[in-house]
């Protein structure tokens, strides 16, 4: 009889945090999906090489 | 010019000012040409020694070129096991269509996040891609950008394209597919001081030979629309500037109100900054990468002990050295000993290099040919540029002169199959060739 107590249920547990769980996803899933309309400022650097073809250092 | 630690040092300077940087290689990171099966396992070894100064430098994804598909596909993959840099090509697949390296990463870059994908070109040599990669293939770049592009689109606020497609291919992946912002290209070695502009896409490509390093700061502020160059921005403020500063005159005022305009319409844009840097020997070497190098090719001198020599003494063309030459060609023999050819192999000793595999070709006589220089048994009348390096094995010659004749005044190929851009870009073949025979002995036996 016991387990049947609200008190006592694990349902109680997630019914109480539900609202945060949901809250949790909704950010993470807005972070993830979003992030370009905010994300780019500054400056930013790229630095490339290519075909670099194995050259270590000068030979001599 | 170029090299692993002037890179190095390059790179450190550039990072100085603490605008946060994304480091990124366009393919073909091993070798310059198709490798021979033989050359695979050094090419290994020094793959390593490769990707390790890379991921010092700060390197963080590089695209996949079909010469690093020709050190086989097993390699390569395992090579993605270890190391922190990102290999991407999203168009190489396995027979059942899978990307066989990572297609994309998303980095982020301080508060920006870009987007990268890695596209490898379709021109690849079928035969050595069945000996070294069976079963795959490349599939269509634009297709595969254009079914890409969107999700990345998506997640990032900056899409770039890191390909090894050449530069003609980079245009037409801009023109096709929308959404790229960048592309950092390789494969055609193309030197763009700075970025070319298709529709909303900036398009730059990695030098050769590590000679050169692109550097392209972008100055963001929202996903860019429109960019714009800042050396564009630069000389249309300074025009503006000296009218204002000295007066307009007539014939300058239509024309600075043209610059005001245009000015004007370039602050809607995004700035981009773009330079290539060639690696000038005044850059100084980063000393941890140097002696990483100078730990390898004293392992090289090591193992060349232990390498089987090219000595066959039943071939009938063979490497004589120099000593039959003398006594004909006395003259010439006495000039040339005081010529940097006959030093050649001295000059590699400061780096380490007389054992390097890169280097000896250029530094000996008849490398791993037969009956040529073997670092296993060097012969010390084939060390430097000696005359069958320029006129061809001299046995025939030597024994039957009247029947057999060598190349008298060799081509300028044979010259520049050494002296390229990259170690002699002064080179000229007239001038230099009378500093290696002497003005007084041409026309001499």
């Amino acid at each position: 009889m016991a387990d049947n107590k609200p008190g006592n249920s694990p349902h109680w547990i997630i019914i109480l945090f539900a609202p945060f769980i949901i809250l949790i996803i909704v950010l993470a899933s807005y972070m993830l999906m979003e992030p370009g309309e905010q994300g780019a400022a500054g400056p930013v650097r790229i630095l490339y090489t290519g075909d670099a073809g194995g050259a270590l250092d000068p030979c001599g | 010019m170029g090299g692993l630690p002037r890179r190095a040092t390059f790179i450190s300077e550039e990072l100085k000012d603490g605008v946060p940087a994304l480091i990124l290689d366009s393919g073909n990171l091993f070798s310059d040409k198709p490798l021979s099966r033989a050359a695979i396992s050094p090419t290994l070894k020094k793959a390593d020694l490769i990707l390790k100064s890379m991921e010092l430098m700060g390197y963080q994804a590089v695209a996949v070129g079909e010469l690093d598909l020709y050190l086989g596909i097993d390699n390569l993959v395992k090579m993605t096991e270890w190391t922190p840099i990102r290999f991407l090509s999203a168009n190489t697949k396995d027979p059942t269509g899978k990307p066989v390296f990572k297609p994309s990463a998303i980095f982020r870059v301080g508060d920006t996040r870009v987007g990268v994908f890695g596209l490898t070109s379709r021109l690849v040599d079928v035969r050595l891609m069945e000996d070294r990669a069976p079963g795959i293939w490349i599939d269509d770049p634009v297709k595969t950008a254009a079914a890409l592009v969107p999700e990345l689109r998506k997640r990032c606020d900056i899409v770039l394209a890191l390909t090894h497609l050449g530069y003609n291919k980079d245009r037409e992946l801009a023109q096709a597919v929308e959404g790229i912002d960048l592309i950092v290209g390789g494969r055609s070695k193309t030197w763009l001081k700075n970025p070319a502009v298709s529709g909303k896409t900036l398009i730059t490509s990695g030098y050769f030979q590590g000679r050169a390093m692109g550097t392209l700061t972008l100055h963001l502020d929202g996903p860019p629309e429109k960019w714009v160059s800042g050396n564009r921005i630069d000389f249309l403020e300074k025009q503006i500037k000296a009218e204002r500063e000295q007066g307009p005159s007539s014939m300058q005022t239509g024309q600075t109100a043209q610059f005001r305009r245009e000015l004007e319409q370039a602050e809607n844009g995004t700035r981009y900054d773009g330079d290539m840097i060639t690696l000038m020997p005044s850059l100084a070497d980063d000393e941890t990468i140097a002696a990483m190098i100078r730990q390898y090719r004293k392992t090289l001198r090591e193992e060349a002990g232990k390498t089987p020599g090219t000595e066959d003494q039943s071939a009938l063309v063979r490497f004589t050295g120099f000593d039959p030459c003398i006594d004909c060609h006395m003259g010439r023999y006495n000039f040339w000993k005081e010529t940097p050819h006959a030093r050649a192999i001295e000059s590699l000793k400061p780096k380490g290099a007389d054992a390097d595999p890169d280097c000896l070709p250029c530094h000996v006589t008849g490398y791993l040919r037969p009956t040529g220089f073997s670092p296993s048994a060097p012969r010390e009348d084939l060390h430097g540029v000696q005359c069958e390096a320029c006129h061809g094995t001299g046995s025939l010659h030597s024994g039957s002169p009247e029947i057999y004749n060598l190349v008298r005044a060799p081509k300028v190929t044979i010259c520049l199959s050494c002296h390229t851009p990259d170690q002699d870009d002064d080179f000229d073949y007239v001038r230099d060739r009378a500093l290696v025979c002497g003005e007084a002995v041409i026309g001499d036996r």
